[in-house]
């Protein structure tokens, strides 16, 4: 009877193994889901399909610091669990030799919404969104043949890649695809305010206060349930730029001292604030968009009239940003480092 | 075979034996099952054929092989040049047929240089049969691949021609020594895609094939050779001596590229 059981059974495994294995079978729980309330995505991974592996993969690049020159950089040094994957209070973070990089480093979240990345949009693919990083003689400082050299050597990553994408080798796209498979799956969407715009959570009276003052003074910019139009503009930082901003990448003259929008989710966690970390907290900022805008030939239109708001207002707008914060988010364990 | 031994063992009263053989009978027929149809094989002979594309860089004329860390005069400007890399992308190959419409090859996207050599050849896989009085090709990747993401073989950006800092490829890199420039190097990375910003540094590149018609068989074994006289990058209005340097689609980008865009003509075709 036993025999017959074992037969049976062997003749079943038979007939399913006929059953091509897809990549929910290997990862439902790691899919790219895309929030209720969110718009599409610029990025679906539709030729990057996400799988537990590769997920794996990505996040074990992303925290390890076998990716800079000096053996002593992450992607995780300048973008922190905790703090969204912004840098803990840093104006401008510090690459391998303790270098200084241009720009402040920015939360990483929502970027399979993002159409171009970096503060003055130069990057234009979510894939090769890590490659500046890891090439710029300030951050990583590795040049990617080196990198990938490095990586071929490394029996752990060998395994690693085999198992992600399915057969033995380590090339410039896989590597892609795999931190794209981890920094495309960084959403938050579950703060405060998105279970109050799914109807499960109400805001209190200060917070509402503040978010229709936002409405009114801040989400010309600061648009829709991603807290960015994705524009570039001049918010009058300055008179003169050092950093020529867009201008850098277009060329336009029309661009110059112009940054994107960022997004406002989890801005109580991504201090300081500004493309160089000028601001240390949100008083300072809300203060700059009342009293601070400096006036020049590419300043946002939006700008060119004071925003009138008072302490207490400016105290609601503040109570309504500390809402965009994301909790479930930041303490993710999947995002966490695997070392 | 299992059918027999179902038959004989029922026959004779061994119902073990027959569920056993009746469960084997079912488990082969699965396993076959799972066997994809063969494949029909192609009946239909051939009609392409991969070609070989060789560029010979020279230098000036009369001209001499290019080869690197070699000194050379340019010949109209008489300014020095010594270089360490010369390396530029040429993508979709199209071929013009006899009635007047091009053929165009769907990918084709090759990372050209001196090397060793001073001769690079690549291949064009799948060049239909026929006969063609014109090619022409783009200096540089197109628009498309630039907004593509990541990117493998030669458009994979550990072959250091893709700018982190501002995506998209870089068309030409040319770098080396010259007595003439400032601190005595010259570094030229021409690069951008888009025409919305006049950043556009891609050019197109048609040459004539109707003196000696290019033909591709069944039989022949073709090869289009072209000569790429680098020197043409370089004349009075573009002097190493005065610009030493370019990393952008600059105005200066775009004049550069324009004259490299004259280094190519056609050696003759096999």
């Amino acid at each position: 009877m036993k025999l017959r059981i074992t037969y049976v059974f062997l003749c079943a495994v038979l007939l399913f193994s006929c059953k091509k294995e897809t990549p929910e079978d290997i990862v439902a729980p790691l899919a790219f889901v895309v929030p209720s309330h969110f718009p599409d995505p610029v990025y679906n991974f539709s030729n990057n399909p996400v799988t537990h592996d590769g997920f794996e993969l990505g996040r074990r690049l992303f925290y390890d610091t076998r990716l800079s020159a000096d053996y002593a950089v992450s992607c995780a040094s300048c973008h922190k669990l905790e703090a969204a994957f912004s840098d803990v209070g840093k104006p401008l973070s510090q690459g391998v030799g303790g270098a200084f990089g241009d720009r402040n480093s920015p939360g990483l979240y929502n970027l399979a919404w993002h159409p171009a990345f970096m503060w003055d949009g130069g990057v234009n693919h979510i894939e090769i969104s890590s490659f500046a990083a890891i090439t710029h003689p300030r951050e990583l400082n590795m040049d990617f043949a080196v990198l990938l050299n490095r990586l071929r050597a490394i029996p752990e990553y060998q395994l690693l890649f085999e198992k992600a994408f399915g057969s033995p080798g380590i090339d410039d796209q896989r590597f892609f695809y795999a931190m794209t498979q981890f920094t495309g799956l960084m959403i938050s969407a579950s703060s405060k305010y998105d279970d109050y715009l799914k109807g499960n959570a109400s805001l209190s009276q200060q917070e509402m206060t503040g978010k229709a003052l936002f409405e009114q003074h801040c989400a010309a910019c600061h648009a829709g349930v991603l807290q960015t139009d994705f524009s570039y503009r001049n918010n009058g930082l300055d008179t003169e730029f050092s950093d020529p901003g867009r201008k850098l990448i277009t060329n336009n003259p029309d661009d110059l001292g112009k940054f994107r929008v960022p997004s406002l989710r989890n801005v109580a966690l991504t201090a300081p604030y500004m493309h160089d970390g000028r601001f240390s907290n949100l008083d300072q900022v809300l203060n700059h968009y009342v009293f601070g805008v400096q006036n020049s030939s590419t300043l946002d239109p939006i700008l060119t009239q004071s925003i009138g708001l008072n302490s207490s207002e400016r105290a609601a707008i503040i109570s309504f940003l500390n809402t965009l914060t994301d909790t479930k988010f930041t303490q993710n364990a999947k995002f966490s480092n695997p070392f | 075979m299992s059918i027999l031994l179902i038959f004989v063992a029922i026959q004779n009263g061994h119902m073990k034996t027959a569920y056993f053989a009746f469960v084997t009978l079912l488990l082969t027929a699965s396993v076959v099952s799972c066997r994809k149809n063969p494949e029909q094989p192609n009946q239909d002979p051939p009609k392409s054929k991969h070609i070989q594309v060789s560029i010979n860089h020279i230098w000036g004329e009369p001209s001499v092989p290019l080869v690197l860390n070699q000194d050379f005069t340019h010949p109209t400007t008489n300014e020095g040049f010594n270089f360490t890399t010369c390396k530029y992308y040429l993508s979709n190959f199209q071929f013009r047929k006899t009635d007047g419409t091009w053929w165009s090859h769907p990918f084709s996207y090759n990372l050209v240089g001196v090397t060793q050599s001073n001769n690079f050849t690549f291949t064009l896989a799948d060049v239909p049969f026929g006969t063609y009085d014109a090619v022409r090709f783009l200096i540089g990747v197109d628009s498309a691949k630039n907004v593509s993401g990541a990117q493998a073989g030669d458009l994979a950006p550990s072959n250091g021609m893709f700018w982190s800092w501002s995506s998209g490829y870089i068309m030409v890199k040319l770098e080396g020594s010259s007595p003439q420039a400032d601190l005595n190097y010259f570094s030229f990375h021409l690069g951008g895609f888009r025409n919305a910003d006049n950043t556009n540094t891609t050019r197109w590149k048609e040459i004539s094939l109707s003196e000696t018609p290019f033909t591709v068989t069944g039989q022949n074994d073709p090869k289009l050779k072209l000569f790429a006289d680098i020197s043409k990058a370089w004349n009075a209005g573009n002097l190493v001596s005065e610009v030493n340097s370019i990393h952008d689609a600059s105005t200066r980008a775009h004049y550069m590229a324009d004259q490299f865009r004259n280094a190519f003509s056609l050696e003759g075709v096999e």
